[in-house]
């Protein structure tokens, strides 16, 4: 979170001072295009912060741990793949969630396909794909990245189930 | 952009009636606090985010994003859009913004789809964290089988959905301007 702030702050003071030392007003069009763009996008984000907090409510992670239990194979990889998405965390809340799963005896297949699919899926990212990308798009990309979870949690169960 | 509104507002509302639903007044209102709290929590880094976004169109002109990003150049647009996705730190409110002034700038929905899944799997910011929380070889495992997945969305897109650049919202809403 800090780390990210700082490395955004400099990136845009380095931009900032590019945009200054071309000498034709192009910082303070740079930050007024971005304030325009800010304003417009506002009621959108407003709305999908409202929509990820509920989220937070309304499917409290632990749920999925329950869920999975000690899975593993084939119905595991199933399993994992559908669930993922259903975890509305960021990684800080997720990745424990995953790691207890594991620990709890799970196997590499599902675990594999619970990360895959928390990744590309997680209704936690939908409202702010939808408030910018627009609906559209949102519904391409779910279309196209639905079957990488459990292709992934397979890849993995087959190749590599043997070495942990 | 209206059509967006409305299932956005659509979808508050469905959430909105299952946390009253499974918690009451009680559960709800700790959602939309948790909700409130989250956007002041990352305000500083979306102003930051669309600092840099405004920044960007400013100082990089469309065709330097476009070349690039390779316009229509299939694999090389998706390969350059994967490797952005991977590289550029920050959640959602983040990268979705500056996709946003990418899409502006003309770069296709293939290289977009291939920079929003690489930033879903190959985030380099976070994978220190998954290694770090599950384990290095569950890490590298995972890793590993979902390595071709970026290229492969972006390549999908090309092939298929060759006119879903023109659908974004950013390139729609830029076309209402225009009129």
């Amino acid at each position: 979170m800090t780390t990210t702030i700082l490395i955004l702050a400099a990136l845009a003071l380095a931009l900032f001072i590019a945009a200054l030392r071309r000498k034709d007003g192009s910082h303070t069009e740079g930050l007024a295009s971005g304030a325009k763009l800010f304003y417009s996008y506002l009621p959108l984000l407003l709305l999908a912060f409202l929509a990820a907090g509920l989220l937070q409510v309304a499917l409290p992670p632990e749920l999925i741990s329950g869920w999975l239990g000690a899975e593993a194979g084939w119905r595991g990889i199933l399993i994992g793949s559908f669930s993922g998405m259903l975890v509305a965390a960021g990684p800080y809340v997720s990745f424990p969630i995953f790691a207890s799963i594991m620990q709890g005896g799970a196997g590499i297949g599902t675990v594999v396909a619970l990360v895959t699919s928390w990744s590309l899926l997680t209704f936690s990212k939908l409202p702010f794909e939808l408030a910018v990308l627009g609906p559209k798009f949102t519904v391409v990309r779910i279309t196209i990245v639905i079957l990488m979870p459990p292709i992934a949690g397979f890849l993995a169960h087959i190749f590599f189930a043997g070495i942990l | 952009m209206k059509r967006t509104m409305f299932i956005m507002s659509l979808a508050v509302v469905g959430l909105a009636i299952s946390a009253w639903y499974q918690g009451g007044m009680d559960l709800l209102g700790t959602g939309v606090m948790a909700g409130i709290l989250m956007f002041i929590d990352v305000l500083p880094m979306l102003i930051a985010a669309f600092a840099v976004s405004g920044l960007v169109q400013v100082l990089i002109n469309p065709q330097m994003i476009n070349n690039f990003l390779g316009e229509g150049k299939g694999l090389k647009g998706v390969t350059l859009g994967a490797v952005a996705g991977s590289v550029i730190p920050g959640g959602p409110y983040v990268y979705y913004p500056l996709s946003a002034s990418f899409a502006t700038a003309g770069v296709q929905a293939s290289t977009l789809m291939a920079f929003v899944v690489s930033k879903s799997l190959w985030d380099l910011a976070r994978i220190p964290m998954e290694v770090a929380i599950i384990g290095f070889t569950p890490a590298m495992i995972r890793l590993l089988v979902t390595l071709p997945f970026p290229i492969l969305a972006g390549l999908l897109v090309y092939w298929f959905y060759p006119g879903l650049t023109r659908q974004m919202l950013p390139v729609q809403k830029m076309e209402e301007d225009k009129q």
